[in-house]
């Protein structure tokens, strides 16, 4: 179902840990919730879940108000019908594998050849149909992660919320889950807010992406439009652009590197207090020699990696100031330690913007 | 965002005050409900020890008069024989405090770090005392060392050597309570010393360090929260012990001030405002030092526990591994052995003048167990068992339950006021059990509820007494249980108090447990906090035990200190028992 979050504000004390934020998640969409740790992401999410008391707040799951801090509406977690799987998985060593399953089916009050039915259905859905019987507290992590997502879809949530629900598992595995994970939703097509600080989980599993900082969200789009058109400087560089150079004005199409004065002809931008020059590693060209045209600066190789399918190089450009690049290995000559190079910046594959997107 | 989902009708009632002022309602009863238990408990006696020590009455029931408040009580306080007393205090607690620590770091090392012969044997050597209430102990050491009559100089004059014992001293006085004390500082340094993350040690190593310098330069250091704290709760501790001062310092003229509180409040006419203005200075001591250790650990963290349950490095003592096993095996005599051998002889003895202790054992009739079978008999003792037993009971499940809703309230919620809560539980803490007891004394007696002199009372200052225990024990089980478990089930359907009596409940039932039988162990053993509470229909085993060696009938008091101890055998291997199973 539907889920509408209108001017959420979240306080700890003094302390603000989501300021006026708004948000909406469609029915059958899967909403990402991407940001570092401690920009409110995962306080957003549980005041949906009814975990947090908003300040002030009206959240609407469907068509029923869940709260309202205007008119005093605060509906008790268990009466959200809202699905979530925490960070931790929660799962309760107690109780088996089914009966933690059951667990929300039994406090719907279901009837026992019913619950039965639905739990074995929802395993097989996650694979752990023959683990049924097993005690949760000897299950693996990943295990655990299917349990957890096996309990919630069970109750058959309005919404299904998921905390970091892969950041305890070890990278294979998380890759897979992943996958898994993708392939249930768009199966399913579960309305869904999955919260994560991991881009790369953020890129595969949205349908929209929410970049949250500091408390509110800086920027809402489909996955490819964020990757390749962010707000900010800031954005970018969490999205994973390697270099993040401090600029300033020339003219509508240039700017000057601070560090050392160079000018550089860049695609039109838009004028801020603060620039910052974005391009990604694999942008960077890097030739052999000294000599160069427009956007070609000498370097020299400080430092390189061998990364399997590519070349990692840091070049220094200029005092202060060094930059990433990345070639495929077979792309060129491979450089040392110390060689001369010239770097090419293509005006095309770089990005004038502001430091932070204006509060 | 856009609200056309959001924007319901409203109403025209100014309904968002009214619905805060509802909620703040509802978030405020249940902190509002148990602090009013505590403040009943705690808060109340505390307040009234501190009006008596202004007034020129003490409380009695349907009257306190406030009208003459003075500061002539505190007069005494500066007086010859309370500065004497005060002295004495000191003196105590920091010399029982340094003997304590010597010896329970010495075992604590040994055991935990060393190959040492006999190490299982020597842990258990560290914590059996514990099993023996101080004032068993004390009574026993006054069997043995008094200096004419005491059954160790009979022995030696038996022997044909010099007696040379005499426990009924200062320095006695310190060596008993160091005896009784050192299993505290033992299993709080064995603690840090065992669970310390090895990694540290062989880091200091690896950098360079010789394993003396491993030693003094991150060993040793590391377990300085530890050895502080045990040197702080033994000093407390010590300075606050009522029946060792009385009775191995009280034949001896030695005054404490928590026996001069005792005596104050016993003499004819009771002088209870003074003893309120003593015990006030009593407080000041043991705030001051508690302040003075948070200020020293404050500074620094000591984060060593790893949780890996990797095994420390061991140290090999060499030509030292006798001598040190030696020396735990001559703690062992005279902290567990010889005061229990003594007991057994009094009770067993067939009269209570004893003249000859080895000359005893060539005697075909010389012992009998009349006197346990008078204990066995006695309607005084029948009803001290079963009154103990029942107020233990009631104390310790009343208590478990109390802890369980603060610990929760505090832990689990951000309901306002919890700070306060935790405060006043571990109050207690910080009040000498004498203090306590008189406090307690005063609140019941002025209360409209006619509980005075009944069991209820008992139970009563129990709880109060022991809420710090029941709180920690509790609210540290509580900590291990992941919240998330508990809000998940809540997420998924269940109600909150569903979620607490399906998920959190069972999850906590080890832990739960075993604060209820260490809470039935403490009222099991404490004497001084029902010192002034109880009647002559009221009388626990603990004061049974101290009446009869107050009235010198020292066969009774031994036959019944050692089935006593036997009690409380059975029940340290319960919760033993049933701690073990925690690691589950």
């Amino acid at each position: 179902m539907k889920v509408d979050v209108h001017g959420l504000t979240l306080k700890y004390g003094d302390a603000v840990a989501v300021s006026d934020l708004d948000l909406t998640v469609n029915e059958g969409e899967s909403l990402v919730l991407l940001g570092q740790s401690g920009c409110g992401k995962t306080s957003t999410m549980r005041c949906i879940a009814g975990l947090e008391t908003p300040a002030s707040a009206v959240i609407t799951i469907g068509d029923q108000t869940v709260f309202d801090s205007g008119r005093g509406i605060n509906r008790a977690p268990n009466k959200r019908n809202v699905g979530m799987v925490f960070q931790s998985y929660a799962i309760w060593p107690h109780m088996t594998v089914f009966e933690n399953v059951a667990f929300p089916l039994k406090m719907k009050g279901r009837k026992k050849a019913e619950i039965g039915e639905a739990v074995h259905e929802t395993l097989e859905l996650v694979g752990l149909d023959h683990l049924a019987e097993r005690g949760a507290s000897l299950l693996s992590g990943g295990q655990m992660q299917r349990v957890a997502l096996a309990r919630s879809l069970a109750m058959q949530p309005s919404v299904l919320l998921l905390d970091e629900p892969l950041s305890n598992l070890d990278a294979r595995l998380r890759h897979r889950l992943r996958m898994e994970l993708r392939e249930l939703q768009l199966r399913l097509r579960l309305t869904s807010l999955y919260v994560t600080h991991d881009q790369d989980e953020a890129l595969a599993l949205a349908d929209r992406i929410a970049l949250m900082q500091s408390g509110r969200i800086v920027q809402i789009g489909e996955p490819h439009e964020i990757y390749a058109n962010p707000k900010s400087a800031s954005i970018a560089e969490f999205l994973g652009v390697d270099n993040v150079i401090p600029v300033t004005p020339e003219d509508a199409t240039c700017v000057q590197l601070t560090a050392t004065g160079q000018k550089l002809k860049v695609e039109p931008y838009e004028a801020a207090e603060t620039l910052r020059l974005c391009v990604r590693a694999e942008d960077v060209l890097l030739a052999a020699g000294g000599a160069g045209d427009v956007n070609a600066l000498p370097g020299t190789i400080v430092s390189f990696a061998f990364q399997g399918s590519t070349v990692a190089y840091r070049v220094r450009v200029g005092d202060g100031l060094e930059l990433d690049a990345v070639q495929m290995k077979s792309a060129g000559p491979l450089f040392g330690m110390n060689d001369a190079v010239t770097v090419s910046l293509p005006a095309r594959a770089m990005r004038v913007l502001p430091a932070e997107v204006a509060a | 965002m856009t609200s056309q989902t959001v924007g319901k009708p409203v109403r025209n009632r100014p309904a968002g005050l009214r619905g805060r002022a509802r909620r703040l309602l509802r978030e405020i009863t249940l902190p509002a409900v148990l602090f009013a238990v505590l403040a009943l408990l705690i808060l109340a006696p505390v307040a009234l020890v501190v009006l008596s020590a202004f007034a020129s009455d003490t409380p009695r029931p349907g009257n306190f008069d406030l009208s003459g408040l003075t500061l002539d009580n505190f007069v005494d306080v500066t007086s010859a024989g309370s500065l004497k007393a005060a002295l004495n205090s000191l003196a105590v607690g920091i010399g029982a405090s340094a003997l304590a620590l010597l010896i329970g770091g010495f075992l604590a090392f040994v055991t935990a770090r060393t190959n040492v012969y006999w190490r299982g044997f020597l842990y258990l050597v560290g914590l059996l005392p514990m099993l023996l209430p101080s004032y068993v102990g004390a009574l026993a050491w006054s069997v043995l060392g008094s200096e004419n009559a005491g059954l160790a100089n009979i022995t030696l004059r038996d022997l044909g050597l010099p007696p040379f014992v005499d426990v009924n001293n200062i320095a006695g006085l310190i060596v008993v309570l160091a005896l009784y004390y050192a299993p505290y500082a033992f299993l709080l340094i064995h603690g840090a010393l065992s669970l310390m993350n090895p990694d540290l040690e062989e880091a200091a190593n690896v950098h360079g360090a010789p394993f003396g310098q491993v030693l003094r330069r991150v060993t040793l250091p590391l377990v300085t929260p530890a050895f502080l704290g045990a040197a702080v709760l033994i000093f407390v501790l010590t300075i606050e012990n009522f029946p060792v001062s009385q009775i191995i310092g009280g034949a001896a003229g030695v005054e404490t001030l928590p026996t001069y509180i005792y005596r104050l409040m016993n003499s004819t006419p009771s002088r209870g405002n003074e003893a309120a203005a003593v015990a006030i200075a009593l407080v000041a001591v043991v705030l001051v030092v508690t302040a003075l250790q948070r200020r020293m650990l404050a500074r620094r963290t000591f984060t060593t526990v790893s949780g890996k349950g990797m095994k420390p490095r061991q140290i090999d003592l060499g030509g030292w591994r006798l001598p040190a096993l030696l020396a735990g095996l001559g703690y062992f005599v005279l902290s567990t052995v010889l005061p229990v051998l003594a007991l057994a002889f009094v009770a067993l003895h067939d009269s209570p003048y004893i003249g000859t202790v080895l000359g005893s054992f060539g005697k075909p009739d010389a012992f009998t167990v009349e006197a346990f079978a008078d204990v066995l008999d006695s309607s005084i003792a029948q009803r001290a068992t079963v009154n103990s037993v029942v107020v233990s009971v009631a104390a310790a499940l009343l208590g478990t339950l109390l802890a369980f809703a603060v610990a929760y309230v505090v832990q689990r919620t951000k309901l306002p006021g919890r700070q306060p809560l935790e405060y006043v539980s571990m109050l207690p803490l910080a009040i000498p059990a004498i203090v306590l007891g008189l406090g307690l004394l005063w609140t019941w007696l002025i209360m409209p509820i006619p509980v005075y002199g009944t069991l209820a009372v008992m139970v009563i200052a129990f709880v109060a007494a022991q809420m710090p225990q029941g709180f920690r024990g509790v609210a540290s089980s509580i900590g291990q249980v992941d919240r998330d478990l508990e809000d998940s089930a809540v997420m998924h359907g269940a109600s909150r108090t569903r979620a607490i009596a399906s998920i959190t409940a069972p999850l906590l039932r080890v832990g739960l447990t075993s604060t209820f039988l260490l809470l039935l162990m403490l009222s099991m053993r404490e004497l001084t906090v029902p010192l002034f509470l109880f009647t002559s229909d009221t009388r626990l085993l603990s004061i049974v035990i101290f009446d009869d060696f107050d009235n010198g009938i020292l066969q009774r008091a031994a036959a019944t200190s050692l089935l006593y101890c036997l009690v409380i055998l059975a029940l340290s291997i319960l919760s033993r028992r049933f701690g073990a199973s925690e690691q589950r």
